[in-house]
């Protein structure tokens, strides 16, 4: 499905260097559900950002769908994030001025869908958050978990391959941050490959795959049922995801 | 999609209220400006006399001294001479019509009525005036051929005189006096819908004149010379005597005071027009007249209206200052539009990491700029249709109402074409001043604008 091979990315201001990921090695099966844990600042955003096709990267090669997507222009890119790709950002990101019904529309507009389609999808993707009966409501008209909800419904409607979600429990409180869960690992089991950063290990327990990243470098995977393969958990990596949290 | 961006649009105008009407008014208040200067400036450079303006031309032959400036525009060359303009007037030449035009003035009263003398200007020409030019009458006729051959004392009036002495009845057959002479009136002008005095080169637009009679009428009374009369530098000091004193002297003179008017309607008639003009000078020139090369003019009323108009200072200034207003509101827009889509960086970043690509997001915001172009070009409109309507009531009150408003209102209309114009100027500066803007948010990088709530 995914696959990076020593991907960096390097941040250039005036000033310094950040190297937000180093050369990152990456494999993700189709169908994996995968979560990134790590101390805040340490590439979990940017890692997301690189495979979802956001942003372009230095080093190093990323191959979509056995698709190598260096050189593509703009619009391929583009066209490749409507249609495979769902985000669910850390922010919730939706437009304030459209109601709940059109934010969750915004994506699909641009992959070219008729009316009657479009309406099916949003209405079940409401459905499955919970928010059917919102849908007129302005995203300031509704809680912080009903916006982060919103975004996850507008994430889903389009039925991406690849979900990138970024936290998106992150507003939730525990029990609706388990629904979230359950949801996700529903989809994952329809056959979406989902990356999910998140800090609770309760969650990460669940995922098939968990990778902690550090200053940009994977420095640990857990695979479900094993033992941590690079060992156990550095005191810095522990002292981070508080931190972080 | 259309749909889609026109609702986008117009939720954005509303999501930003203030500086959407800013942009519109800045749009609006340039084009309203523009507009009105420019269809007033349209309507200057109407033909003056419709389109047989086009065939109507003033006859030129340089007979000024060797020292004068060379000059090859007929703009500011003089007309001709007595002697000159008579001889082209009565041999026989390619033209179908034509006539001479000088201006003068006197006292005018009349007999019989009490009535203050009031001071009229008046055109000594010949009967071939009210057809060449398509004088409408009120009431009565020009003069016949025979008046000009005899001057007998016969004027035609405007109706703007006639309202002042007879108050608007028939005066066809009464007497009026000007200076000392006696004249019968033979014919009340109608509204005549000239754009401006061309037929004196003096382009004036106002009042038309109050008294036409013929030339040799004007001869016979030596009624003074009101116009300019341009001689030759031994002849100079005595131009204010040729203005006022006996007229043979000027007549006898070769100084230049007559315009001479030919209708000509096809290129060959102006060919030979011109050839016979050359011959003539080319004669004049063995008898010792006509002292420098031969340099003759045959150009119509519309050539000598541009030739005025592009000299006209007042004209040109207030062209300038629209276009440079219009240029300034732009500007202003730019700067505006450039506020406003500043602020969809945010969303432009969300829909374009949803998968819109640039060119979509681009004719999104397009479309918007239209929206507000088109609602700045109906403001505009708007204003240009009060600034018409003030200058319209600025003429009528700087000629007294005296002409009825269904004449003058035409000068001061809107029509389709600067309905037009205005939709497609304000819609393409709108596109104009907010392509910077939308081509700059268009192009930021999504990703690091997407990390923060
Ligand atoms: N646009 C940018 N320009 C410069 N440096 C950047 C930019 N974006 C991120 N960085 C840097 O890259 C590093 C990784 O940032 P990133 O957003 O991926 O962290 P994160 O793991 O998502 O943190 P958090 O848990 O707080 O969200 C940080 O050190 C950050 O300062
Ligand atoms: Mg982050």
């Amino acid at each position: 499905m995914l696959k990076m091979a020593g991907v960096s990315k390097i941040y250039r201001t005036s000033e310094i260097e950040t190297c937000a990921l180093n050369k990152i090695d990456l494999h993700i099966k189709a169908g994996e559900f995968i979560t990134v844990k790590g101390p805040s600042g340490s590439g979990k955003t940017t890692l997301l950002n690189v495979a979802g096709l956001l942003e372009s990267f230095e080093e190093g090669e990323l191959l979509l769908d056995g698709d190598n997507v260096k050189g593509l222009n703009d619009d391929k890119l583009s066209a490749l994030r409507n249609q495979k790709i769902g985000f669910i950002f850390q922010g919730f990101n939706l437009l304030p001025e459209l109601p709940v019904f059109d934010n969750v529309d915004v994506p699909l507009r641009y992959r070219g869908f008729d009316a009657k389609e479009r309406k099916k999808r949003i209405d079940n993707a409401l459905e499955i958050v919970g928010l059917t009966s919102r849908r007129k409501h302005l995203p300031m008209q509704l809680s912080g978990g009903q916006q982060q909800r919103v975004a996850i419904a507008r994430a889903l409607a389009g039925e991406p391959r690849f979900l990138l979600a970024d936290e998106p429990t992150g507003n939730l409180d525990s029990t609706m941050a388990k629904e979230v869960m359950e949801l996700l690992k529903k989809i994952n089991n329809e056959g979406t490959t989902i990356i999910m950063v998140t800090h609770d290990d309760e969650l990460a327990a669940k995922a098939s795959r968990s990778i902690n990243i550090l200053d940009g470098r994977i420095v640990d995977v857990a695979e479900a049922g094993k033992t941590n393969i690079g060992g156990h958990k550095t005191q810095s990596t522990q002292e981070a995801d508080h931190a972080g949290l | 999609m259309l749909a889609y961006n026109l609702q986008l649009a117009w939720i954005s105008l509303r999501q930003t209220p203030g500086l959407t009407l800013l942009a519109i008014a800045a749009i609006a208040i340039g084009l309203g400006v523009l507009m009105t200067i420019q269809t007033q400036s349209r309507h200057m450079r109407s033909l003056p006399i419709g389109p047989v303006s086009e065939n109507i031309y003033l006859v030129q032959m340089d007979n000024r001294d060797l020292n004068a400036p060379s000059l090859d525009q007929s703009f500011e060359m003089p007309s001709l001479s007595f002697r000159d303009a008579m001889y082209l007037l009565n041999t026989d030449t390619p033209a179908i019509d034509a006539t001479t035009t000088w201006k003068t003035r006197g006292i005018i009263t009349t007999t019989g009525q009490e009535y203050n003398p009031v001071r009229g200007i008046a055109v000594a020409t010949n009967s071939g005036f009210f057809s060449i030019f398509n004088v409408p009458f009120l009431y009565g006729n020009g003069w016949t051929a025979d008046s000009d051959t005899q001057g007998n004392a016969v004027v035609v009036i405007s109706n703007r005189l006639n309202r002042t002495l007879f108050g608007d009845e028939d005066s066809v057959g009464r007497q009026i006096t000007i200076i000392d002479k006696q004249a019968t009136i033979v014919g009340v002008l109608d509204e005549w819908p000239i754009t401006s005095q061309f037929y004196d080169r003096s382009f004036f637009r106002g009042f038309s004149d109050d008294i036409f009679l013929p030339q040799s009428f004007a001869i016979s009374m030596n009624l003074p010379r009101y116009t300019r009369i341009e001689c030759q530098a031994a002849d100079r000091p005595r131009t204010r005597a040729y203005q006022l004193a006996d007229v043979r002297h000027v007549i006898n003179s070769e100084c230049a005071w007559v315009n001479l008017w030919v209708k000509l309607e096809t290129e060959d008639s102006v060919e030979n027009y011109k050839s016979l003009m050359e011959n003539y000078v080319s004669e004049q020139k063995a008898l010792g007249r006509f002292p420098r090369e031969q340099n003759n003019f045959l150009d119509n009323i519309v050539t000598h209206q541009n030739a005025f108009l592009s000299r006209d200072a007042r004209f040109k200034f207030y062209q300038r200052l629209s276009w440079f207003f219009a240029g300034v509101c732009l500007l202003n827009a730019i700067l505006i539009l450039l506020a406003k889509f500043i602020r969809k960086t945010k969303e432009v970043a969300l829909r374009r990491a949803l998968g819109a690509k640039r060119n979509v997001l681009l004719v999104q915001y397009l479309i918007e700029l239209v929206v507000i172009g088109a609602i700045g070009a109906l403001a505009g409109l708007a204003l240009s249709y009060l600034g018409l309507q003030g200058m319209l009531g600025v003429y009528m009150y700087g000629t007294d109402y005296e002409y009825p408003l269904s004449t003058v209102e035409q000068l001061y209309q809107m029509d389709w074409q600067l309905i037009r114009d205005a939709l497609l100027i304000g819609i393409l500066s709108t596109i104009v001043a907010g392509l910077y803007p939308i081509w700059k948010v268009c192009n930021v990088a999504p990703a690091p604008l997407l990390k923060t709530e």
